[in-house]
């Protein structure tokens, strides 16, 4: 029994792995420029639009993986452009960001379902290679999801604390308006940590096109996935938001295990809904003072 | 004919969702997206107990009381979290009222649904037809929306409107912030789930996909479209953003198409109003100036 | 018996101690003003003691209650109230709507009156309650603009909106965030210390958090000096400006 755990445990951590990499750039984005970037939902779909497309040209999967950045950077920098910059530049309230944010993630979710009729694509048609270790079974896919996060989490975490964007990052989401009147140029870090989360998500798409395949409606699961965990992490917490996406990966895959199928779902937002409810901080939440605006 | 009574009704019923929303999220600004929820909770509520013998009138105030209390359950972290976070928490507890809703399978029968609903029966009349029932629905959005429209522009509403837009200032002269939300919350999701009990009528049949996270989406278009603190918007939002899908459906598409179109529009909607149009369609409801001039004609 | 009195009040943030200790009492019908550097965490102080923010440690006392972690709502019930720096306002609302929402209300009907008051489809305010915000607009100076949408007053209009609504609370003693803030030389000295003054011939007690020394000097009866958060002297006007180490930390060096 101990067995099936373990390798539950385990892939359920792939998962969680997998989760992080989309789940560091919307909370990335969400610490520094305050978007709650729910149509990130949309640019991982795109993404894997284009990555569907490039395999199905007999392409390989790298250039897939290349594909799937590049849509993802350019559709990130569209919404910025187009979107976010000129809410920015009429002061709406983060709600209003947000609604308008979850409306573009209907328009690409939509679309994506109709160009694509409810498909779902594997990225590869042979069977993943494998070895065991142990009572573990490991699948390539598992290693590149592990290296992938880390390779993420440690360019983000060099990012952050060994260049001057990430400086002027860090300078952003611990106080905005003395950030700003040091001379920030937000426009720019926009424009940077928009096109960072489009290299992500072209990323996490293939790992999870290796994995469970491109879907159509991905979008809505990581979005939300995403947003929970920023939110179970804590208010301006990567390192929370990382912890929070994979124990969010395990227990998608462990709660099978003691609960019938058709109860996962449930117990899982309910664990998720009464964490919520119950600290509101979350994991490492900084204390934001309300009154601070 | 029967089909444009259909669509009549569920109008109806959706502009009521709408105005409620608009009262909690246009005025107050508390941003609650879990419309759907409430108003399943009501439908359910209605089914369960109209099957079980009971006459439709109580059953709809059963609804409200359920509404309200459950209510509750949203307002705790409401008045905790004051964030965007809301919405989120929201969405979540949608999706787990609609796993509840699918998983309890014995009381709501999952995706099977409740059948047999008895139709309403008031004041001896039966509200058989498509047409009776449609008739009702016109007798009650307007009460409701009157109640709303009565709320809202009470003091209390006024003082809603006054916290949504700076909360720290309504505090400073001694607004009770968390009391008029949790009432906000009361009242809008109570009369949600009232439309819910009538909405169990509509046919002999419900189950939980008319109560997903989408439904709830559709609620907001709603609001957003007629415009966010707008009621007369709601209404007209509702009649839109109904109407269109089934003027689709006409046009020959496909039930699954349609579907897929009518979240489509639901993202264009959000977008393209609050992006062009950020008071909505209806534009600025009531100008401070005409406010004013009512008040102070008042006064003599 | 001081009319506010805070006791050892201390607040940090993270690591940082911005308020440390500190205590001080206010007498009745005066205006007192704190000064001090930036960051030397006046405005906490004005958070901690009209209940936006939670000290640490340390009492505030009202009318010798304790008043320490009541909510702001029910601090103006009791007679303290405060204005915002930045000003805040409602908006959309025109100015005498502004301050009729602060009116202070009767307080028989209970909570759920506002319901009920005010059946008319267009307005809840009553009559009474629109005399009082006229009464108050015009001590303010404002009666002209009264119908003006706030948002398209001037700075130094939306501040008189601001402080009429203080007045329209009732409250006792009233915490002013700045009250200099924005105003040009002219504005000051014709407009915001002649108020000042009749605010405290009318018996309300006023504590200014200020940068603005002329204002300082003009109206203030007592100034309290604070520095890194802690209390470094009280004491007159003059005394307080004329003392030259707090001149050099004040101004730098």
């Amino acid at each position: 029994m101990t067995d099936l755990v373990l390798s539950l445990l385990f892939n359920g951590f792939v998962v969680g792995c997998r989760y992080l990499v989309a789940v560091l750039f919307f909370t990335l984005v969400q610490t520094s420029i305050e978007v709650i970037h729910i149509a990130y939902g949309g640019v991982i779909v795109l993404a894997g639009c284009a990555a569907f497309i490039t395999i199905k040209l007999g392409l390989p999967i790298w250039l897939a993986l290349l594909t799937a950045m590049l849509s993802g950077v350019v559709l990130s920098t569209v919404m910025e452009l187009v979107i976010y910059r000129p809410l920015r530049r009429k002061q709406a309230s983060n709600m209003i960001v947000m609604l308008v944010s979850l409306g573009m993630l209907y328009i690409i979710q939509s679309s994506a379902d109709l160009i694509l009729g409810g498909l779902t694509s594997r990225l590869r048609p042979e069977m993943a290679l494998s070895f065991s270790l142990g009572p573990l079974v490991i699948t390539d896919a598992a290693i590149w999801t592990m290296i992938g996060a880390t390779v993420v989490s440690i360019s983000l975490l060099f990012l952050l604390y060994g260049t001057s964007i990430g400086r002027s990052l860090r300078a952003l989401s611990s106080n905005r308006q003395l950030a700003r009147s040091a001379g920030i140029d937000v426009n720019r870090l926009a424009l940077v940590v928009f096109s960072l989360s489009g290299i992500g998500a072209g990323l996490f798409v293939i790992l999870e096109g290796l994995d469970l395949g491109i879907r159509a409606y991905m979008g809505f699961d990581i979005a939300l996935i995403s947003a929970f965990a920023t939110i179970i992490g804590g208010f301006g917490s990567l390192s929370g938001a990382a912890l929070a996406a994979v124990l969010i990966g395990m227990a998608k895959d462990t709660f099978p295990l003691y609960f019938a199928t058709v109860w996962q779902q449930l117990l899982l937002y309910l664990c998720i809904f009464m964490f919520m409810l119950a600290k509101p901080r979350g994991f490492f939440g900084r204390k934001v003072w309300k009154a601070e605006l | 004919m029967d089909y444009v009574f259909l669509v009549g009704s569920s109008i109806c019923i959706y502009a009521v969702l709408g105005v409620c929303l608009n009262l909690i999220f246009g005025y107050g600004n508390i941003g609650v997206v879990c419309s759907a929820s409430f108003f399943g909770i009501g439908a359910y509520t209605s089914a369960l107990l109209t099957l079980a013998g009971w006459n439709f009138f109580p059953t709809m105030l059963v609804a409200i009381a359920v509404g309200a209390l459950l209510s509750m359950v949203i307002s705790l972290p409401a008045l905790r979290v004051h964030w965007d976070y809301l919405v989120i928490i929201t969405i979540a507890f949608n999706i787990l009222m609609y796993q509840t809703m699918l998983n309890l399978q014995d009381i709501t029968g999952g995706s099977f649904g409740i059948r047999d609903i008895p139709p309403i029966e008031l004041f001896g009349f039966l509200f058989k037809t498509r047409l009776s029932y449609f008739l009702l629905t016109l007798v009650f959005a307007p009460l409701c929306f009157l109640a709303v429209r009565y709320v809202a522009n009470s003091m209390y509403g006024i003082s809603l409107m006054a916290i949504g837009e700076d909360e720290l200032a309504a505090k400073s002269i001694g607004k009770n912030v968390g009391l008029h939300k949790i009432m906000a919350m009361a009242i809008g999701m109570s009369l949600t789930a009232a439309a819910g009990s009538l909405f169990s009528h509509q046919s002999t049949y419900i189950n939980c996909e008319s109560f997903t996270l989408h439904d709830t989406v559709l609620v907001l278009s709603i609001m957003i479209v007629g415009g966010m603190g707008n009621l007369w918007g709601s209404i007209v939002g509702a009649f839109i953003l109904v109407s269109l899908p089934e003027l689709l459906k006409f046009v020959g598409m496909s039930s699954s198409v349609a579907f897929r179109v009518r979240e489509l529009i639901f993202g264009l909607a959000i977008v393209l109003v609050l992006m062009l149009f950020p008071k909505g369609i209806m534009g600025k409801e009531q100008p401070a100036e005409g406010r004013v001039k009512h008040m102070l004609k008042q006064k003599s | 018996m001081p009319l506010l009195q805070t006791v050892d009040l201390t607040k940090s943030f993270g690591g940082i101690r911005a308020v440390e200790r500190l205590s001080l009492s206010l007498g009745d019908s005066q205006i007192t003003g704190l000064i001090g550097p930036n960051g030397a965490g006046k405005s906490t102080v004005f958070n901690l003691i009209t209940g936006f923010l939670p000290p640490d440690a340390g009492r505030v006392l009202f009318n010798s209650k304790d008043i320490t972690r009541h909510s702001p709502h029910k601090l103006v019930e009791l007679g303290l109230a405060r204005c915002w720096q930045g000003v805040r306002l409602f908006n959309n609302l025109a100015a005498i709507e502004n301050v009729a929402m602060a009116v202070k209300r009767p307080s028989k009907g209970g909570r759920f009156s506002g319901l009920i008051i005010g059946w008319t489809p267009i307005s809840g305010f009553s009559r009474e309650i629109i005399e009082k915000a006229r009464h108050y607009i015009e001590m303010v100076g404002l009666a002209g603009k009264s119908r003006d949408v706030v948002a398209d007053l001037s700075f130094a209009e939306r501040k008189l909106v601001s402080i009429a609504m203080l007045l329209a609370t009732e409250a006792k003693l009233l915490l002013l965030d700045e009250p200099a803030s924005g105003l040009d030389a002219k504005s000051l000295t014709r407009t915001m210390f002649p108020l000042l003054f009749k605010l405290a011939e009318a018996g309300r007690t006023l504590f200014l958090v200020e940068h603005n020394i002329e204002l300082v000097k003009e109206c203030c009866k007592k100034v309290f000096f604070m520095h890194h958060g802690a209390l470094l002297a009280e004491g007159t006007p003059e005394e307080i400006t004329r003392d030259s180490e707090l001149k050099q930390i004040y101004f730098g060096t």
